[in-house]
């Protein structure tokens, strides 16, 4: 009777006769964010107050059911067991366990503390439906995407959580040097780092082609493997259209990487999406990445030092160090010389959407024209050497002639990206 | 001490501060790693205290318990790639002298974190000086650099009480700890702690806490939860950010 495992996506079928009945298309309302969340309470009341009181938590009990070895239920009423915990994700809302009926997925379980709330738990269980319904990416090994929820008991009284696929690699955030990508990936050059760059972009375009948008570009919210893939892993992160029209939103968001407009206004971050928030959130990613994690905000004038602040402080207000030469106000170290290494076209497309597209959107770089200049940058690396050193030991200079034994660039033209 | 004095003098007379405009990279190869501070490291730092009392009343038992929570607090760190390039730690001991064991060092790049042994008074008012002196000199560090920083945390662990003139040392650190520029925590461990004094020494937004028994473990294990939870935020959600409960704590009599 447990052969259905064998197909897990065929177990998570949605049998729930609800689902073909939805309200038609209506006005989103809009999640809470969860990111920061709100809802702290001092682990002893009247105990512990000042400076840690809105940070400390009350220990939350556990629930001993949906826990590892207690049971979930898929939408048929079949019986899920649940695994062992993933290690490193036990934060925000939920826990994530092993799914041991089929070790390519897990189970997203939340806590009491946000099951407790039921207007958010049923605006969640919605947005999950609707995740579930865009079948394409069910089968996509690169998004950890909801392939069903799972309920409570086999009767389907109460949602709990979801069955999303499970995806491994190194977060984009620990790639902070070139030192710490050679320790986490020995083989790679910076051209490696260019293929996970548009990798990324390939994978946004991607999901904004099935109407999905992302809404939180935290960089931990990205793993990259050897082969220089992108896995996108928080199910939280995006504003989903469902097949009725209907917007889900989520209202998270990084406040370091985040478009301007929306962190100038908090209310309009509660608002839906639009495909320049993406643009700017995506041109931000691909500059960490190409970057070694540095901010395009990381603004330092050593002859106005009172002016240099800290980058989310220079994205409200538009302060933004790139450029060329002297022009360029890129933090002390070698940041310059990664950056002269970046080919004109890209450069041209970064500057244009931190610097012009901070205050007129719609002159940020579109996705195909990042998948463009990347694509380019590439071929660049191809024809020339230098272009790929992880550590640049000198900037690009302009009478910089390339490599005199490089291929010639009919034979460049033949390359392939990978 | 040598290779302390070298990299903070260094920092502290600007003497790396030059035109770093754009080409200051391409002039200045040979200074992309200033001693202990890593300019390639695009992380946000973290700056971390632990001011620790090496009085000869924490010898034995405490002690070996600290060396050991300790040490497990670095290789806890470590395994996170993300805190382990932002966090920067610092260990200064405090006993009938205040000395610096371990200057700032990103946990990454930390390799080896000597054993504390315990020795003579408490000299909690020389350790405080040293800490702020560090802490401010760090602070400058990062502004000239243009590296982003989370708030510092300090923690200041006794057993006993100050024997050294204290009030002006701590006064700075309360200072900031009221300010709330730093997240400062106030360990007393045992039961013949100065606790009147403590109060003096702490900001009233961060009375002292008692630790339970010797857990120093599970102080330590709460400490890196804390620095990954923030070193995993933006900087400027950091107050935002959820610790853990104080589990380690003996809050009876609170």
């Amino acid at each position: 009777m447990w052969n259905f495992f064998k197909s897990l996506a065929n177990l998570f079928e949605s049998t729930n006769p609800q689902a073909g009945n939805s309200s038609p298309a209506q006005t989103a309302r809009p999640a809470q964010p969860t990111r920061p969340a709100q809802t702290a309470v001092p682990t002893t009341p009247g105990k512990l107050g000042g400076m840690w009181a809105n940070n400390v938590v009350a220990p939350q009990a556990d629930d001993k059911n949906l826990t590892t070895g207690g049971k979930v239920y898929a939408p048929s009423g079949k019986p899920v067991v649940i695994g062992s915990q993933q290690e490193i994700a036990a934060g925000g809302e939920g826990i994530v366990y092993e799914c041991p009926a089929n070790k390519d997925f897990l189970i997203k379980i939340y806590k009491p503390a946000t099951r407790q709330d039921k207007a958010k738990m049923s605006v969640i269980h919605e947005r999950i439906k609707a995740m579930c319904e865009i079948k394409p990416l069910h089968t996509c090994k690169s998004f950890a995407w909801p392939i069903s929820p799972v309920y409570a008991d086999a009767h389907r009284r109460e949602f709990i959580g979801f069955v999303m696929r499970k995806c491994s690699g190194k977060s984009l955030a620990s790639l902070r040097s070139a030192s710490q990508v050679q320790n986490l990936f020995p083989h790679w050059d910076r051209k490696s780092l260019v293929k996970a760059a548009l990798d990324f972009v390939l994978k946004v375009q991607v999901l904004a082609s099935h109407g999905i948008l992302i809404n939180d570009f935290n960089p931990s919210n990205f793993l990259l493997d050897k082969d220089c893939q992108v896995y996108f892993i928080d199910c939280d992160s995006y504003q989903i259209t469902d097949q009725r029209g209907k917007i889900h939103t989520t209202g998270t968001y990084f406040a370091s990487h985040v478009a301007p407009e929306l962190l100038n206004n908090k209310n309009a971050l509660l608002q839906p999406r639009n495909i320049h928030h993406v643009q700017f959130g995506t041109a931000l990613i691909v500059f960490n990445i190409l970057m070694y994690g540095l901010h395009p905000y990381s603004y330092h004038d050593p002859d106005h030092k009172s002016a240099c602040a800290d980058p989310e402080t220079n994205l409200r207000k538009g302060r933004c160090p790139l450029g060329v030469g002297s022009g360029c106000l890129l933090p002390v170290g070698n940041w310059y010389n990664l950056w002269s290494w970046l080919i004109h076209d890209l450069k041209s497309s970064l500057i244009a959407t931190f610097q012009d597209g901070h205050s007129t959107p719609t002159k940020r770089a579109g996705l195909n024209n990042l998948i463009s200049v990347l694509e380019k940058q590439l071929l660049t690396m191809n024809m020339n050497p230098d272009y790929c050193k992880l550590v640049p030991q000198q900037k690009k200079s302009r009478d910089w002639k390339g490599n005199p034994n490089r291929p010639s660039s009919s034979f460049a033209k033949n390359q392939t990206f990978f | 001490m040598g290779t302390y004095n070298n990299f903070s003098n260094n920092y502290r007379n600007n003497s790396f501060n030059g035109n770093n405009k754009g080409e200051y990279a391409m002039k200045n190869n040979c200074c992309n790693k200033f001693e202990n501070f890593d300019v390639t490291n695009s992380a946000p730092r973290c700056p971390v205290t632990l001011l620790v009392d090496t009085s000869g009343s924490m010898s034995g038992q405490p002690i070996r318990e600290l060396n050991a929570a300790i040490q497990q607090f670095v290789q806890d760190l470590k395994q996170d790639e993300v805190a382990s390039a932002s966090v920067e730690l610092e260990i200064i001991r405090f006993d009938s002298s205040a000395d610096i064991v371990t200057p700032y060092t990103a946990i990454q790049d930390l390799n080896h974190v000597p054993t504390l042994t315990t020795n003579g008074y408490t000299s909690m008012g020389a350790g405080l000086n040293l800490a702020t002196q560090e802490l401010n000199a760090r602070r400058r560090l990062y502004k000239s650099t243009g590296c982003s920083a989370y708030k510092p945390w300090v923690v200041l662990m006794t057993d006993g009480g100050p024997n050294d003139n204290w009030q002006q040392a701590a006064s700075e650190m309360r200072r900031l700890g009221e300010n709330q520029k730093i997240w400062y925590l106030g360990i007393e461990v045992g039961d013949c702690v100065d606790h009147n004094t403590m109060c003096q020494i702490m900001p009233l937004n961060s009375p002292p806490v008692k630790l339970d028994g010797l857990r120093f473990r599970d102080f330590f294990k709460w400490l890196s939860d804390s620095l990954k939870s923030v070193s995993s935020s933006a900087v400027s959600e950091e107050n935002n950010v959820q610790f853990g409960a104080f589990d380690w704590a003996d809050l009876s009599g609170m």
